[in-house]
């Protein structure tokens, strides 16, 4: 193959001897490209709903449909509770990331440090068995293990002279629930990634260290850390670009009306406003999406543009 | 010699797997004593899209099976079911809904006005009022509000109710006689005295005698269930939210931002603290319940009268106890400022039932629908059983209840059982109507006799105009589930119903409150 | 020996040499790994007892971490009703066709993005990588799903919609580039076509990202449960995911052909809470049992093909 101009698209040739010249190419991106333009494409259009007064059955950008302008928006910004919405999907994630990121590192670190291999191979493969359980399951084992009557965990406060609580119907522990049965979830997975980076560091660095005295403690902040830093950040960056999309699968399996102070987020509140509801309220529940989308497309703008400036790793 | 022990095996095999084989109990629908309707000649299928419920009308599982074999064998119409759970069939009803996709004949979609709906969206056939005859003449001479609560504002009747007796039982109280025996009391009458018996056999202790504290003193099926008890504040409400009463100017006023909700909730959560109310009562099923009843646990429970009545099993009224069962139903309580009366539905307007329009036996479906609701010799196998089983006439014409040896009367394998009383507006009502049945009477005369049976309210119709249903639309949902919220926190006491009431009330009319008021103004104001 | 091998061994044979300081550390190293070990393993021991214990010690509530009695009844309930194996099958379906359609659909759109001769490919790549962060949401997803593309009630409806990634394309991308150029070059002079190239010498070498993509989407749409609530009313189509919500979380009877509760035994009522365990337990064997192997590929796999942008 011929050296390619970098930068023109069709470098010098017609068109049509660039289909030539490249068919399979097109052949083999067909198939992927019309997924996403069906897909992915086609629902953004879907948004245009968010600005009419939508009914189910007509096709999107329809006249048919009375166009509203941003009341939806509005009607959402006078909700009472849009505050809470926000603040408990922020939260969420907050707390998911404050407390998962470093464990996952911190795991990683530790799986790394176990001196048998044989404990540090049965160690690492138990960690990250849970990821693969189903959240269904996980959640049906939360619901469980907390149930009042006959719960392990209320068996065991009842057992040291406490009286059993309903944890999973008090808005309260909500957010801690949702935090640690993710982690046990899902810790050992997201710790694979900076395993994989740990591993990747120049063994030479850990024989220098060696020589020179240094003891593992010591190694863990000096060498392994700052060398795995760039795949921190990039992670990071991911994390916090889908600071304000919680996962709704799982919060809808853990959610009850009772906790709806600490459980409601935005996309369960869209899900019971647009779906599961009586009356289905279509495009009130896209434009609260379509709100939440934007700002998730800002977060990850404005933390790749940081980190572009700060440091030197980014996502583009 | 082999061949013949393989072939004894093999014969032993198939009769064991044939005697495994539950066969039904019955030997006989009944046709032969209601005689038929067939609605086609051939026999054809119907599919139904329903969701599986206690105390619904289309259960097509569980105890109902004969009654649809009786159907079966009097229409010449076969039913296909596709049941779902009730906890998503909200989802299911609107994703069919959205995806505009009633794939079955027939769909439950649960309230009138989503039904009207699916009518204007075109996914609901209208009906024709030559299609359904039985029930132009229930609302004839029975019960006047159906045919006016399910014609929308266009004039076309887009589905038929399956309950057409608004109230198939209304919530009672049930009270374990053996813990009564006990304790030496009788069934409470006031709501002091409730409160009394409460106390009276949290103290008690260990009650049922196995030696745990798992004694459960009052509990029902989530939380929905002590609004009963505000009956005696003077409340109306029957099911969660829905509740509002025109003051003496006509002027409708919301029940759940009143100050009887809040003397209710202080008194729930007086209950709850002093571990009467079972805390685990949110989250308990109809299903969970029974269990919990079954494992001689539960000395008082609140659930819909009909579940009682309809299994046979657990209720009884009044001091007898002719059905030889545990616990006596007590009637409404009378409250703090005279109030006593039992909330009831009043509103034919459950299991509003469509029929889509891409169906291919539209005028069939209704038939059908037509015929379960409202023909006579449906409702009466549904409402009292077998004949010959159940009940027999006398010499004079007079239906009279069949009891067992032991003096019980059970409705058995049939399991139906929806008595079609409380709609009347009183007792004279009920002694007159056709569907009268003694033996329910005999056990609601001392509880029912000389009181109100039905609580004043707004009535609850299906079919409301665009101007009200944009009204409602726009703070129902968020009102319903604040109300939900809060009435769990209250009552468990996270929220100090002293200090943040007020708070709460104002958070409900942020959510939108008045322009629901402002809709059932009209509508009050409409059907006046 | 491997360099990997060389570091292990050199950290070994300083245990004679280390310092109270290293001791102390690889101390409390091992009294964490424990840690992990039995928070990891306790819940899952403890359902599995729960499950198969007596029913009589259940209801005194016995049972701490290891079975006491024997009894088999919960297993039999549940297994008992026929409806377990059609969702089991589904799932199962779900899976293979949802693997073989994403690795596929995937790898398709990796291979000309990640070659070097195909100019316009940082169009396509936008095209792809916008969609990582921006998506028309919930809900017109849905109408375009289940209404526009009437796909509601059918099965394609668990598979279409998330057939593919711009993340796993990304991924699946770097790793194509990483094949040297020369020796795709040198196919391509002795006349294969770019099909070949891609069928034969490519993908072959491409089996670990293939196989963790295989183990992404295979637990993605083995854990699947919510497409399925929006899009599948009929129960015969729907995973095991949706079984498992209903039984265990939704406290429904289903599980034990229960439809109305009134019928139960005091031995009945005693062994839901066992039968909604014995559920989880139907629901997690296999992954135990294919777990050993997946994760062999697991480590393997994200070891190559790694997260550098």
């Amino acid at each position: 193959m011929s050296k390619t101009a970098k930068g023109k698209p069709l470098n010098g040739q017609t068109i049509a001897k660039h289909f030539q010249r490249n068919t399979p190419y097109y052949v083999m991106l067909a198939i992927p490209v019309l997924y996403f333009a069906i897909f992915r494409y086609w629902p953004m259009f879907g948004l245009a709903i968010a600005f009419q007064n939508y009914k189910p059955g007509m096709p999107f950008l329809n006249s048919g449909a009375k166009w509203v302008g941003l009341k939806w928006f509005i009607q959402f910004l006078n909700y009472p509770f849009a505050w809470r919405l926000v603040r408990n999907t922020l939260l969420l994630s907050f707390y998911s990331l404050i407390v998962g990121f470093p464990l996952a590192i911190f795991l990683a670190l530790i799986l790394n440090e176990i001196r048998s291999r044989k404990l540090k191979e049965f160690t690492t493969t138990l960690s990250f068995l849970p990821h693969f359980i189903s959240t269904t399951v996980v959640v049906g084992m939360l619901t469980n293990f907390l149930n009042i009557n006959d719960g392990i965990i209320n068996q065991l406060i009842v057992r040291m002279g406490g009286t059993a609580k309903d944890f999973m119907g008090t808005a309260r522990y909500f957010r801690t629930l949702y935090v640690a049965s993710g982690c046990w979830q899902n810790l050992g997975f997201s710790a694979i990634v900076y395993s994989a980076a740990i591993a990747g560091v120049d063994p030479g660095l850990y024989e220098a260290a060696f020589v020179d005295g240094s003891s593992r403690w010591k190694n863990m902040w000096l060498i392994t850390i700052p060398n795995i830093l760039p795949t921190i950040i990039v992670m990071l960056i991911l994390r916090v670009g889908s600071l304000m999309s919680v996962g709704h699968e799982k919060v809808i399996l853990m959610y009850s009306d009772r906790i709806l102070e600490t459980a409601d987020v935005l996309s369960t509140y869209t899900y019971r406003v647009g779906i599961t509801d009586g009356s289905p309220k279509v495009s009130y529940a896209t434009a609260i999406g379509l709100m939440n989308s934007l700002v998730n497309l800002l977060l990850v703008v404005v933390t790749n543009t940081i980190s572009r400036h700060v440091g030197e790793t980014s996502l583009w | 010699m082999k061949k013949i022990l393989s072939l004894v095996l093999a014969l032993c095999l198939v009769l064991s797997l044939s005697s495994a084989l539950a066969w039904p109990e019955w030997t006989t629908t009944g046709v032969e004593k209601t005689g038929t309707n067939y609605l086609c000649d051939e026999k054809t299928t119907l599919t139904v899209c329903t969701y599986d419920g206690v105390s619904q009308a289309f259960d097509p599982i569980g105890n109902y099976q004969r009654f649809w074999q009786w159907m079966e064998d009097y229409t010449n119409v076969h039913i296909e079911w596709e049941v779902h759970s009730n906890a998503d069939f909200g989802t299911v009803r609107s994703t069919k809904i959205a995806a505009g996709d009633i794939d079955t004949d027939i769909m439950n979609l649960g309230s009138i006005a989503t039904a009207v709906q699916a009518g204007y969206s075109g996914l609901a056939a209208p009906i024709s009022r030559d299609w359904i005859p039985n029930i132009i003449e229930y609302d004839a001479t029975e019960l006047p509000i159906i045919l006016t609560n399910t014609t929308a504002a266009d004039g076309n009747i887009y589905c038929i109710c399956g309950n057409v007796s608004p109230d198939l039982g209304h919530i009672c109280y049930m009270y374990k006689t053996e813990w009564l025996e006990k304790l030496g009391r009788e069934v409470p009458t006031t709501l002091d005295e409730f409160y009394d018996l409460c106390v009276a056999m949290k103290e008690a202790g260990d009650l049922n005698g196995n030696g745990e504290a798992d004694e459960i003193i009052l509990t029902g099926s989530g939380m929905s269930m002590v609004n009963i008890l505000g009956n005696a504040f003077g409340l109306v409400q029957y099911e969660d939210c829905d509740a509002f009463y025109p003051d003496e100017n006509g002027v409708v006023q919301a029940e759940i931002v009143s100050d009887a909700e809040r003397e209710l909730w202080a008194y729930c959560r007086k209950l709850y603290d002093e571990g009467i109310l079972d805390p685990g009562i949110a989250k308990t099923s109809a299903d969970e319940m029974s269990q919990k009843i079954a494992s001689d646990k539960v000395g008082i429970f609140i659930y819909y009268s009909a579940f009682s009545i309809s299994y046979g099993r657990l209720c009884s009224a009044g001091q007898d106890d002719p059905f030889g069962c545990h616990y006596a139903m007590g009637e409404a309580l009378t409250g703090p400022r005279g109030d006593k009366f039992y909330s009831l539905r009043n509103r034919a307007g459950n299991d509003a039932c469509i029929i889509s329009t891409s169906s291919k036996n539209i005028e069939l479906a209704a038939r059908w629908l037509d015929v379960v609701t409202c023909d006579p010799n449906s409702l009466k196998v549904r409402t009292c059983g077998w004949e010959g089983e159940q009940y027999e006439y006398d010499e004079n014409g007079k239906m009279q209840l069949i009891y067992d040896e032991d003096g019980s009367w059970s409705i058995g394998d049939f399991g139906c059982g929806q008595i079609a009383m409380p709609h009347y507006q009183n007792y004279d009502q009920l002694m007159n109507s056709k569907l009268n049945v003694p033996w329910y009477v005999e056990q609601y005369d001392k509880i029912l006799h000389n009181n109100d049976w039905i609580a004043p309210g707004v009535p609850i119709i299906g079919a409301y105009t665009d101007e009200e249903q944009e009204l409602i639309d726009m703070s129902k949902t968020d009102c319903n589930s604040y109300f939900k919220e809060a009435r769990a926190n209250f009552i468990t006491g996270e929220w100090d119903i002293d200090t943040q009431w007020d708070e709460y009330v104002n958070t409900m009319y942020g959510l939108g409150l008045q322009s629901w008021i402002d809709a059932e103004q009209m509508i009050y104001d409409r059907t006046r | 020996m491997k360099k990997k091998d060389r570091i292990q061994e050199t950290h070994e044979s300083n245990v004679l040499l280390t310092s109270k300081g290293d001791k102390i550390f690889d101390t409390c190293i091992y009294v964490l790994a424990v840690l992990i070990i039995i928070v990891t393993l306790y819940p899952l021991i403890y359902v599995f007892s729960m499950a198969i214990s007596n029913p009589v010690a259940v209801a005194r509530k016995q049972i701490w971490l290891w079975p006491v009695g024997f009894s088999s009844e919960a297993f039999k309930t549940v297994l008992n009703d026929k409806n377990v194996f059609i969702y089991y099958g589904n799932t199962i379906w779900y899976t293979v066709v949802g693997v073989v359609t994403g690795v596929i659909a995937t790898s398709l759109a990796a291979y000309p993005l990640s070659r070097r001769n195909f100019t316009p490919r940082k169009y396509f790549l936008i095209f792809i990588m916008f969609t990582m962060f921006f998506g028309g949401g919930m809900i017109p997803t849905y109408l375009v799903v289940a209404r526009f593309l009437k796909l509601y009630n059918t099965r394609w409806a668990l598979i279409l919609p998330g057939l593919t990634s711009a993340w796993y394309i990304s991924v699946t991308r770097n790793f194509f580039a990483t094949i040297p150029e020369e020796m795709l070059e040198s196919a391509w002079m002795d006349g294969a076509s770019e099909y070949r190239i891609f069928l034969q010498f490519v993908m072959p070498l491409s089996a670990p990202i293939l196989a963790v993509l295989a183990l992404y989407y295979g637990i993605g749409h083995w854990n699947a449960y919510f497409d399925a609530l929006l899009y599948l009313g009929k129960t015969e189509l729907q995973p095991l995911a949706m079984y498992v919500r209903r039984v265990v979380i939704q406290n429904s009877l289903e599980a034990q052909g229960l439809d109305h509760a009134v019928d139960l035994t005091y031995e009945q009522v005693m062994s839901t809470l066992q039968i909604k365990y014995a559920v989880i337990v139907v629901a997690v064997v296999p992954i135990l049992l294919l777990y050993p192997f997946l994760s062999k590929y697991l480590q393997k796999g994200m070891l190559v093909g790694s997260l550098k942008g």
